[in-house]
């Protein structure tokens, strides 16, 4: 106590307060730039912990399976039977499916959700169970790629038959077939939960199958595990599956990660497996309405650990390989007594078998949304203003008068309220215009809205409005532009802990936004670049885009780590000489990126309760306009001529 | 007494024969759909008689009436009791309905109601304690965990099943009728060796040689029940107890597990395919139709029937309930035995101690008797994730072509604060009623509710629901889940909390009488859980806040407040900044001493 008193007491002597003020500004990037070097940090050796199973209970692939030789036939003979009708009509093939259950013993049903597409379900109340706990296996008839799961469908089946032989199920055993594993299993799974009849229990833990090719052998798997809302499986059911796909001698890939990188390990891969997660965490739930569901948003926010198995390459190991690793998994979680509460719930891949907590990972997100706080703060302390660039800071000029004050706070109200309106009623709209029969509605709607926002950002510079000097002016601005920009660190700082990514990169998205600067209109070419640097809708457009041309990071990785010519030539040539950029057909698939991830962010919270367009248009954009409109004001006079002039 | 007793016993070891015991037991076997068995084992045995209030001191002579059982019931005044053990799910579709309609059969877990006789409430209360810890010690099973936070008293469903008030007796007492379930409970082996104990024979000889442990809890459902009532003429008393195991075996199944106890895969020789489909060397499509079956008793049961239980009053009996055409039985013992058809029933009676065993042949399994439907089908689903609320659904259908009138039971933990306000009604997933429309009384007749008291008594709700005939009826409820203290959390919390499964009885229409019984599963509710660790965090935390205000405190107790200028000077009075000086001036004068050289 006595050293901060000593403190305080020389910086009121020497009069550093005024300087330490002006020095906000630089505060606040210092921060940013922390959090992203803090994120920087975490891949380094030393930074990150190597996975382990937490709940002793689990025991994974400590029973020898014997799902293979013959079982391989019944695979096969299912599979068969899959191929040769999988253009069916859709009831056709699950009524297939459902006689195929039924024979076994599962008692079978049919779900329908509101767009007509079906679900079939088939339980097994297992014998020496209590029949209040159950796990749920998954295979859609469309995988996230939108091809046939028929190898999927097939290894269900006879995975399901195998598991009716056992007996040492405790846990009942639902199997479920959707059309596909986004809306139609997210239907499923909640009217499982609030009114369908037939139920095998609470659910502990679902995997979903998605193996599209005929082959009968697959190289490696990738396992998904995101969830929307920043929600992941708890990681001992990660850490099981990776931990019995590598016993089965599988290698893990994760985030799409290629073939080649799954056995590197340095600081660069781990680095590009962090961002991958990060940014996926933060994407989650965006999906149109086909495909590109993993499975896992579908299961989100019911309390069920998910996991994705999705087989990848042709060859290797055999389609029963990647059975023994489903059964072992699902042994494991048999052997639980109590739910999954052992290990973290919050936590960040670097590689299968190498996590951070939410401990060492957090900092960065805090950081990131301090800086916010720090130039929230200096905007009140009238640093802003570009009129009191040259002038000493003083405690009488950060006073306001009651009416700038009103004013300010009222302009602040008033654009999150409309924004915040804006949002839900594009939200309404979407649930009311369907996708697929107003796509051009949507096409114009999303490049109309970027169009716009990129258009606007420019006001400041075009604009040629002089006003009278008035420190009522130079007042409001700074209460609102104070006020616009706390709000959003609060909004940032709430959402942190429970949506870690997507509280980052709005913050680093929205960083530029502590750049702006009010004053007179002349001045304003920077706040044109950070505005349109900072708009949630050119992000939109970007992410858009990006994931139209399969931007992989691990590319951009290589390119780095292993520099050479050759290589950036092979790159350029395939991604940028080759590509056919006037293609009509290919533009317009570009194009359609943005408009797919704007629809799915309209129709996230309907869906899948995601709420990344809530924090978008409830936050985000508000300070945005409000930056905007900042910055189309006239502001004559500084803070501290107000008594000379008024 | 006692020197009479040995030549008796001599006596009765010559003359075997012609000594019988109020005992009786029958096995009844009963072919399923998709090659199921359900084997009915019942027990019936008498007391001798008693006089209902005796003195203290009275010796009994408890004859082939368990000696366990008897002081018990006696001491806690018990005149009907009904206990239990259930596990496994029972498919109504498979296995039609239940056996001895539901008379027989609890929820999983243990279940327990008593009628006891007593004063008043709190004695009544005290006997019941007394006799679920006496039942727990004797059964092996946590009945001891049985208090007031879990017991009923139910008012139109368990009811006597022998009503002692309309046997002409006059009772010194009141009765009354509790009941408690434990949800929890896994019923296994050390449950079965006590029930077996009861019996005269100990599951040495008779049907009762049958079960075993590893076998009877291998069954796809089971069900062992103990019930005793008092029957009165006069003043003279004797208990009836009926015990019965009612097992489902999936018979393909346990014949697998014989021949191979791993689930190894089918060499390829032996692979079963379906030849409308490709089938060859890599390629089979399962053909899991099996329709031809032969099987024993020692093959289901691991051993043969070791002779009839020579002691009862009716010798051993042995049915089966078969379809003859396609079913065959055949007894092996060293003596030929023909089966007699009985009420359309084959049966036979074992009347030595030779052992026994039974073949049984079919050429289409698929041809049984066909099984009696259930009035009621039923099932219970828990609504919504959250960790502050939840809700309950229960659907109810009614498959027959008559309107019936059933009674929902439901026994709710006090931590499970249900709304009945919120009490929803939705009949064929169309028209949806709740509590306060004049409709939703056309269906639910009446409603019986004892809110919970926290930590005293559960939530006791019965509701008399009608039915329409070939209609579907879905209830929910809504709940808000409570916090428990740290102490109340059971060793492994993150479990869940079993709810006990729901009863729903099918009364007739003019009697009143329960005609069908059945239990929903139970259901697995998560509770706010801490992380049990928290305590001690809250300890560091609270110590730090207490040192910290103790620190900032003591400051201003023992400080003083002076102005900044006065504080200065002070400093530089003060002896430590002399004595700095002092130094420096040394250290001044040594430099210019050697500046100087």
């Amino acid at each position: 106590m006595a050293l901060l008193e000593t403190i305080q007491r020389k910086i009121t002597k020497y009069g550093l307060l005024p300087k330490l003020v002006r020095f906000l500004p630089k505060v606040s990037t210092l921060l940013t730039l922390l959090g992203l070097i803090w994120i920087l940090i975490l891949p380094l050796d030393g930074q990150f912990r190597t996975t382990y199973i937490s709940e002793n209970a689990l025991m994974p692939s400590q029973a020898y399976s014997f799902f293979r030789e013959s079982e391989w036939n019944f695979v096969r003979g299912y599979r068969d039977q899959i191929i040769e009708h999988i253009d069916d009509p859709m009831d056709e093939r699950h009524e297939m499916l459902s006689s195929w259950m039924k024979t076994i013993g599962y008692k079978t049903f049919e779900y329908r959700s509101a767009n007509d597409s079906r679900t079939t379900y088939g339980i097994y109340h297992v014998p020496k169970g209590d029949d209040t706990e159950a796990m749920v296996i998954v295979a859609p008839w469309t995988t996230s790629d939108g091809e046939k799961n028929i190898g999927g469908l097939a290894l269900t089946m006879g995975l399901i038959r195998y598991f009716h032989r056992l007996s040492i199920w405790s846990k009942n055993i639902i199997v479920v077939f959707p059309e596909d594993g986004q809306d139609t299993l997210r239907k499923w799974v909640d009217a499982y939960h609030t009114t369908l009849d037939e139920t095998g229990g609470s659910m502990e833990s679902a995997i979903v199958i998605e193996y599209s090719s005929e082959s009968d052998e697959l190289d490696y798997v990738e396992v998904k595990y995101v969830g929307v809302n920043g929600q992941l499986p708890n990681l001992d059911l990660v850490n099981c599956a990776v931990m019995i796909s590598e016993h089965e001698g599988f290698k893990v890939s994760l985030h799409n990660t290629p073939k080649g990188q799954l056995w590197a390990n340095d600081y660069p891969s781990r680095l590009t497996t962090l961002l991958k997660g990060l940014f996926s965490m933060a994407t989650a739930g965006l999906l149109p309405e086909t495909g590109g569901g993993n499975g896992c948003e579908a299961f989100s926010g019911w309390n069920v650990q998910t996991l994705t198995f999705k087989a990848r390459g042709t060859e290797g190991r055999d389609i029963t390989t990647l059975g023994r690793v489903i059964e072992a998994c699902f042994r494991a979680v048999n052997n639980l007594l109590e739910k999954f509460h052992q290990s973290f719930f919050f936590y960040l891949l670097l590689t299968p078998n190498h996590f951070v907590s939410i401990g060492n990972y957090l900092p960065a997100a805090v950081l990131t949304a301090s800086s916010f706080v720090i130039s929230s703060l200096s905007a009140f302390l009238t640093n802003n203003n570009v009129n009191n660039k040259h002038i000493n800071f003083n405690d009488a000029a950060i006073k306001v008068d009651t009416l700038p004050l009103m004013n300010g706070l009222l302009l602040f109200t008033t654009v999150t309220v409309g924004s915040i309106i804006f949002g839900t009623l594009l939200m309404w709209f979407s649930s009311i215009v369907s996708f697929a029969d107003n796509n051009n509605l949507y096409t114009k709607l999303t490049w109309g809205l970027i169009l716009a926002t990129t258009t606007v950002s420019t006001l400041p510079v075009v604009l040629r409005y002089k006003s009278q000097p008035s420190a009522a002016i130079s007042q409001t601005v700074r209460v609102a532009n104070g006020c616009s920009l706390f709000y959003l660190a609060f909004a940032l700082v709430s959402l942190l802990v429970l949506h870690f990514s997507l509280s980052l990169l709005i913050s680093l998205a929205a960083f530029p936004l502590t750049f702006i600067r009010y004053g007179p209109l002349r001045q304003n070419r920077k706040n044109s670049i950070w505005l349109i640097l900072s708009s949630p809708f050119l992000w939109l457009a970007i992410v858009g885009v990006a994931r139209k041309m399969e931007f992989q990071l691990d590319i951009v990785r290589n390119l780095i780590q292993y520099f050479s010519v050759p290589l950036l030539r092979h790159e350029l040539q395939t991604k940028i000489f080759d590509t056919d950029w006037l293609n009509p057909a290919f533009l317009q698939n570009l194009l359609q990126g943005p408009v797919e991830i704007f629809y799915g962010l309209l129709t996230g919270y309907r869906r899948f309760q995601t709420w990344t367009w809530m924090v978008i248009s409830f936050a985000w954009l508000p300070v945005w306009i409000m930056s905007l409109i900042i910055t189309c004001i006239d502001v004559q006079i500084g803070d501290f001529e107000k008594r000379k002039v008024n | 007494m006692r020197e009479l007793l040995l030549p008796v016993l001599l006596l009765c070891a010559l003359c075997r024969a012609s000594v019988h015991y109020p005992f009786e037991e029958l096995l009844e076997l009963r072919p399923l759909e998709r090659n199921n068995l359900l084997a009915s084992f019942d027990f019936k045995i008498n007391s001798t008689e008693f006089e209902l209030y005796e003195p203290e001191d009275k010796t009994f002579h408890y004859s082939t009436f368990s000696k366990l059982l008897g002081p018990i019931l006696q001491e806690t005044n018990t005149r009907e009791l009904h206990l239990r053990f259930s596990q496994g799910w029972y498919d109504p579709e498979v296995y039609g309905e239940l056996p001895y309609k539901g008379k027989h059969s609890g929820g999983t877990g243990v279940e327990l109601w008593a009628v006891l006789e007593g004063q008043n409430e709190d004695t009544v209360f005290k006997d019941w304690i007394k006799l679920a810890n006496s039942l727990s010690g004797l059964f092996c099973a946590s009945l001891n965990f049985i208090d007031s936070s879990s017991t009923t008293y139910p008012a139109t469903v368990f009811q006597p099943a022998a009503p002692m008030l309309e046997q002409g007796l006059s009772l010194k007492n009141d009765l009354f009728l509790l009941r408690s379930a434990l949800p929890r409970e896994p019923v296994c082996t050390e449950n079965l060796t006590p029930f077996l104990k009861l019996l005269p024979t100990k599951g040495k000889a008779g049907i009762s040689s049958l079960l075993t442990g590893h076998k009877v809890f291998n069954s796809q459902w089971s069900s062992m029940s103990i019930d005793v009532t008092t029957h009165c003429s006069g003043t003279k008393c004797h208990y009836e107890m009926e015990q019965s195991i009612n097992l489902i075996l999936d018979v393909p199944m346990t014949l697998e597990r014989n021949r191979m106890p791993i689930p190894k895969p089918t060499p390829g020789s032996e692979l079963k395919c379906d030849p409308t489909k490709p089938f060859d060397a890599f390629h089979c499509f399962p053909l899991d139709d099996i329709s031809e079956l032969e099987f024993s008793l020692a093959d289901l049961f691991g051993k043969k029937i070791q002779g009839g239980a020579l002691l009862a009053s009716q010798p051993t009996k042995i049915c089966a309930d078969l379809d003859l055409e396609s079913w065959s039985m055949e007894v092996q013992t060293d003596s030929q035995i023909v089966p007699k058809i009985e009420q359309e029933k084959t049966c036979f009676v074992i009347e030595n101690t030779n052992g026994h065993d039974v073949l049984f042949r079919a050429k289409d399994t698929k041809k049984v008797k066909s099984l009696k439907s259930p009035p009621i089908l039923a099932s219970r689903s828990l609504s919504g994730y959250s960790q502050d609320s939840g809700g309950f659904r229960i659907d109810v259908k009614n498959p027959t072509d008559e309107d019936l009138d059933i009674i929902i039971f439901e026994s709710i933990p006090w931590f499970v604060r249900i709304y009945l306000h919120t009490l929803t009604l939705n009949i064929n997933s169309t028209v949806t009623h709740i509590v306060s429309d004049p409709q939703f009384d056309q269906y639910v007749k009446g409603i019986i509710y004892n809110p919970a008291i926290d930590r005293q008594k559960p939530s006791h709700l019965e509701l008399l629901v009608g039915i329409p005939a070939h209609t579907k009826i879905k209830l929910s409820l809504e709940f808000d889940k409570a916090m428990l203290l740290y102490a109340e959390y059971p060793p492994d919390a993150n479990h869940g909390f079993e709810i006990e499964p729901a009863v729903i009885s099918v009364l007739d229409r003019n009697s009143h009488n329960v005609v069908y019984e059945m239990r929903t599963t139970t259901a697995l509710l998560t509770i706010p859980t801490p992380d049990f660790s928290m305590p001690y965090n809250v300890i560091i935390l609270t110590s730090t806040v207490m040192s910290l205000a103790f620190g900032s405190i003591f400051n201003l107790l023992t400080k003083q407040t002076v102005t900044e200028e006065e504080a200065e000077s002070r400093v530089k009075e003060s002896r430590i900044t002399r004595l700095r000086s002092r130094i420096k001036e040394r250290v001044q004068r040594i430099k210019s001493l050697f500046r100087r050289s």
